[in-house]
């Protein structure tokens, strides 16, 4: 900060302000952390740079109390990442608010990820599935290109110089008129604006062919489908007639990864109370399939997994059990010399252990509500989330923002409801959240706490969401910490 | 796991009632504040009650608790929910001595612009 602005200092004071003290105080003044107990030894500290390290609770009781010794290794480590400065750090301040605007950078390049509902008609019937319609009516249930050319402008409203339009459903395939008229429309209005778009449809291969791929190969477009593990467990989660999903998701992604390449599809998987006995299974699954990857999540609390009972057939300690036993599985196959990486460990990782920020919608803070997506239900209505419009569709129209139809752009985002959500999702401010030590790590997720809760912020001593966010970061430090090996497998999941 | 030994133990007195368990908690060794937050904390374990004495020198947590916790569990929480006094009360001297210069960073983050005027140093 070689150059200031004279009117804007005035309402600061300058460091030196800052630094008056007794000469009994200590050599070195805290910088702002938050910590929390760790294991039976040691503390885990945070700071707002995402910076973090443990260490005995004497040795956190003497650096709170000025009694560290300046040439201890602690001391060095404390200093080095941020958590105390001294007279030889003079730059401390403003690296680390370097280091905190970077980690904020998405929110001043809004809304990287649009989706568009292109119609809820669907050939599988799953029990957990939040919007599809069994429906020979097209009409019914299918975004018309009015619809679609309002949502388009919106889209290039967006100041994201990154532009995905992902193309969800139902099967968005079943209308796929559509989506070949939204990509034509979105690549020429994307000559003048010149943005990194893509495009990804998030289907489940069965109505997939050689016209679909052509066009597809022509346009860039990559694929997304559903892979819940072996074939009685993927026709169990995902039922369709014929009981043939398995064996045509599987067919789908032969005939992409033959026509488009290997990396142009990728499978998300469900957890549901079937698989949380088989993690190995699901893996090995993915391994037959050619991925060197999966996401271990859990199920959402919405829609018709709610309606089914789905979400109250297993606690969360069942998930964690089903998460770790996966992961250490995991772990080891990377040491056979198996390149794996499971999805929500890498987000964190990266969380960890990088400054740059994540684009994951569900650890955001503010929450990613219209800053990391927003959503184009074939209606024209327009939703915070796809978790949001997953809730509308149970009657709850909380996360609703407009219609595209009567709402301008500057409306849908001027929304009364998504300001108060953003205001009140910031981690800064929540409650425990301000002074938790995985808050640099975690995120907001109002639509999950307003479905289990009723109430956006939730109380955290009973939030699934913090047990997983903490349980999970906590794992991986330990990774990091305690086991070389898995740490070197570890650093590699690392992405910014 | 180190004892702080800052705070002693027997600031804090301890009455059981049944499955109804009540801490008394010395508020001159603690702020209320403090007190309130590690409530905050417990709520999922049991924690259901706070109040302070007429003559506002102790504050009563009441627990409730599942006939299905056994005495050796009961005994665990008590320990984690006195160690929890203690740490919190450490987040708030950290969060006292940096609260400022937690503003300045913040300010610093997000406004995007050289706020700290050095020729004044």
């Amino acid at each position: 900060m070689a150059t200031s602005e004279p009117a804007l200092a005035k309402r600061f004071q300058p460091l030196s302000s800052y630094r008056s003290r007794p000469d009994d105080e200590p050599a070195y003044r805290l910088l702002p952390f938050n910590f929390a107990r760790f294991d039976e030894q040691r503390y885990l500290l945070s700071n707002d740079a995402g910076e973090y390290y443990l260490l005995a609770r004497t040795d956190l009781v003497a650096a709170v109390d000025g009694r560290l010794n300046p040439d201890s290794e602690t001391y060095r480590d404390l200093r080095a990442r941020h958590f105390l400065y001294d007279d030889h750090s003079d730059a401390a301040l403003d690296l680390l608010a370097l280091k905190v605007r970077t980690k904020h950078a998405r929110i001043r390049d809004f809304t990287g990820l649009h989706i568009f509902v292109v119609t809820l008609r669907c050939d599988y019937s799953c029990p957990y599935c939040q919007v599809s319609r069994q429906s020979e009516d097209q009409s019914a249930y299918d975004m018309d290109e009015a619809t679609a050319l309002t949502a388009l402008e919106y889209v290039f409203k967006s100041p994201s110089p990154t532009v995905k339009i992902e193309f969800q459903g139902g099967e968005p395939l079943l209308n796929f008129p559509l989506i070949r008229f939204i990509v034509e429309r979105a690549e020429r209005l994307n000559q003048a604006e010149k943005r990194d778009l893509a495009f990804v449809i998030a289907s489940n291969l069965s109505f997939i062919d050689g016209e679909i791929l052509d066009y597809c190969e022509a346009h860039g477009i990559g694929f997304s489908t559903s892979l819940d593990g072996p074939a009685h467990l993927h026709d169990a989660n995902r039922p369709r007639p014929g009981r043939d999903g398995h064996r045509r998701t599987r067919e789908g992604i032969r005939r992409v990864r033959e026509r488009l390449g290997p990396d142009r599809v990728s499978a998300l998987m469900t957890t549901t109370a079937a698989s949380l006995a088989e993690p190995r299974a699901i893996i090995d699954e993915y391994i037959d399939a050619g991925f060197h990857s999966v996401f271990l999540r859990p199920l959402s609390p919405y829609g018709f997994a709610v309606k089914t009972r789905q979400t109250e057939k297993y606690d969360f300690e069942r998930f964690l059990r089903f998460y770790r036993e996966g992961m250490d599985y995991i772990l080891a196959l990377n040491r056979n010399g198996w390149p794996f990486v499971e999805h929500y460990s890498a987000l964190m990782l990266t969380k960890l252990l990088s400054v740059q920020p994540t684009r994951y919608v569900d650890l955001q803070s503010p929450a990613g509500a219209a800053i990391s997506a927003l959503v184009y239900n074939y209606d024209g209505g327009v939703y915070a989330s796809d978790e949001g419009r997953m809730l509308a569709e149970m009657g709850d129209e909380t996360f609703r923002l407009g219609d595209v139809h009567k709402d301008s752009y500057e409306q849908i985002l001027l929304n009364p409801t998504l300001h108060a959500v953003l205001e009140e999702s910031l981690t800064y401010g929540a409650p425990e959240c301000y002074q938790c030590a995985f808050q640099p790590f975690c995120g907001s997720d109002p639509v999950y706490h307003h479905a289990t809760q009723g109430d956006w912020v939730g109380h955290k001593a009973f939030s699934a969401f913090c047990a997983r966010t903490q349980q999970v970061t906590s794992y991986l430090i330990h990774k990091l910490e305690d086991e070389p090996a898995d740490r070197e497998i570890l650093l590699d999941w690392v992405r910014p | 796991m180190p004892r702080d030994k800052r705070v002693p133990l027997s600031a804090i007195d301890k009455v059981s009632a049944s499955r109804e368990r009540i801490e008394r908690v010395c508020l001159k060794a603690f702020a209320l504040d403090t007190v309130k937050a590690v409530c905050y904390r417990f709520a999922a374990e049991g924690c259901q009650g706070l109040s302070v004495s007429d003559d506002g020198m102790s504050a009563e947590v009441r627990f409730r608790l599942a006939s299905t916790v056994s005495a050796a569990e009961e005994q665990a929480l008590v320990g984690r929910f006195h160690q929890d006094l203690l740490d919190q009360d450490l987040r708030k001297t950290v969060s006292e001595r940096t609260e400022l210069v937690r503003q300045l960073i913040l300010a610093n983050a997000f406004a995007d612009t050289a706020l700290v005027d050095r020729g004044h140093e």
